[in-house]
C-alpha cells in the first residue's frame, strides 16, 4: 500500500492518495499536514471509505422546480 | 583459520524433543525475518510518502534498496513491513539489527520496530533508531503507547554516505542494549514495567529532507529475530 501526501508548508492544506494491488485508488484533501496523516491513518484503522473524498451531491430538487 | 566440522550435525533441542535427533538447529523456536534485498516487492509493504519517492532496488554488491525523496523541506518516505507480526513480551529475547547508509546529514533517519504508523518519526509504540540533527546523532529509543511511557538513549553518529550497523537486544528482561557497528553503546532498563511496546511491530525505516533537497537512503539488509522458548 502507498500513501502519497502532497508536498507543502506544514499549514498548507494537501491531498492524499493511496493506492494498492486490488482496490481502486482513494483520495482524499486535507487542511494540513497533521490533518492528513490523521485521516491516513484513520483509513489505515477504520478503511479508506471513512475518509475518501465524497463526490458532491447534486441539488436537493427545490418546491418551485418540482411545480 | 581451520573450520570446526560437526559431520554428525547439530541438534539444539532435548533428545526427547521431536526434533531431538534432527541435526540441523531448529529453526522454528524463533520467529525471524532477515531482508537482503535481493528482491523487492512494494505490496509487503505499507509506503508513506510525503512528496515523490518510488523505493525500488539499485545496482551494487550485497543487494541494496534504495529509496530517495522529493526535495522540497520535510518531504519523506517511510516503509513499514505489512503485516505487522512482532509482540515484544517478558521471557522472549528479540534481536534486531541493520545496515544501512544515507547520502546526507541533516537529514532525519528512523530505523527499527515501530507500530504501523503514517508518522514513523513519533510512533506511538516501538524499539528503534532515530537522527534528527545534522551531527548524525543517533538516538535509541523504546517506547509504549505514547511518548510519557518512552526512555531514550545515546547511540552513536552517523557518517554521511558510509554504511553503519545498528542493532538492539531486548534481552526479555528489563534491559534493551543498542549497538552500533557491532560495540554495545548504551541501554535503557527498566523496560518491562514502563517502556515495553504493547502492541505488534514491525520493520520499519525511511527519511526525511531537513531542507529543499532530495536525500538518499540505501538499506542493504535487516534482521528480526524473536525467540519462542519459553
Amino acid at each position: 500500500m502507498k500513501i502519497t501526501i502532497s508536498s507543502g508548508e506544514p499549514g498548507d492544506p494537501r491531498t492524499v492518495l493511496v493506492e494498492d494491488e486490488g482496490m481502486e485508488a482513494v483520495s482524499f484533501t486535507a487542511d494540513n499536514l497533521a490533518d492528513a496523516q490523521a485521516k491516513a491513518m484513520q483509513g489505515l484503522n477504520e478503511g479508506w471509505d471513512s475518509v475518501a473524498d465524497k463526490p458532491d451531491e447534486p441539488d436537493k430538487p427545490t418546491k418551485a422546480s418540482k411545480k | 583459520m581451520s573450520v570446526t566440522r560437526l559431520p554428525a550435525g547439530l541438534a539444539t533441542r532435548k533428545p526427547t524433543h521431536p526434533f531431538g535427533q534432527y541435526f540441523h538447529p531448529d529453526e522454528t523456536d524463533q520467529h525471524a525475518y532477515l531482508n537482503d534485498f535481493n528482491t523487492y516487492t512494494a505490496g509487503d509493504w505499507t509506503i508513506t510518502v510525503v512528496g515523490s519517492s518510488t523505493p525500488a532496488l539499485v545496482a551494487g554488491d550485497g543487494g541494496l534498496l534504495g529509496i530517495t525523496t522529493s526535495a522540497s523541506s520535510a518531504d519523506s518516505a517511510f516503509l513499514q513491513k505489512t503485516i505487522a507480526s512482532f509482540l515484544m513480551e517478558t521471557g522472549k529475547p528479540t534481536w534486531f539489527g541493520c545496515r544501512f547508509k544515507v547520502s546526507t546529514l541533516a537529514t532525519t533517519v528512523v530505523f527499527g520496530l515501530q507500530v504501523i504508523d503514517t508518522t514513523p518519526l513519533d510512533v506511538t509504540d516501538g524499539i528503534y533508531f532515530l537522527s534528527t540533527t545534522a551531527t548524525g546523532a543517533i538516538t535509541g529509543i523504546c517506547r509504549k503507547n505514547a511518548s510519557t511511557g518512552s526512555t531514550s538513549a545515546a547511540v552513536g553518529t552517523l557518517v554521511a554516505d558510509t554504511y553503519t550497523d545498528l542493532a538492539w537486544y531486548w534481552d526479555g528482561k528489563d534491559t534493551v542494549t543498542f549497538y552500533q557497528d557491532g560495540v554495545a553503546k548504551s541501554s535503557v532498563t527498566g523496560v518491562a514495567a514502563s517502556y515495553l511496546p504493547d502492541t505488534t511491530i514491525t520493520v520499519s525505516f525511511g527519511i526525511q529532507t531537513d531542507s529543499a533537497n532530495a536525500r538518499t537512503m540505501t538499506v542493504d539488509s535487516f534482521f528480526v529475530a524473536k525467540s519462542r522458548r519459553s
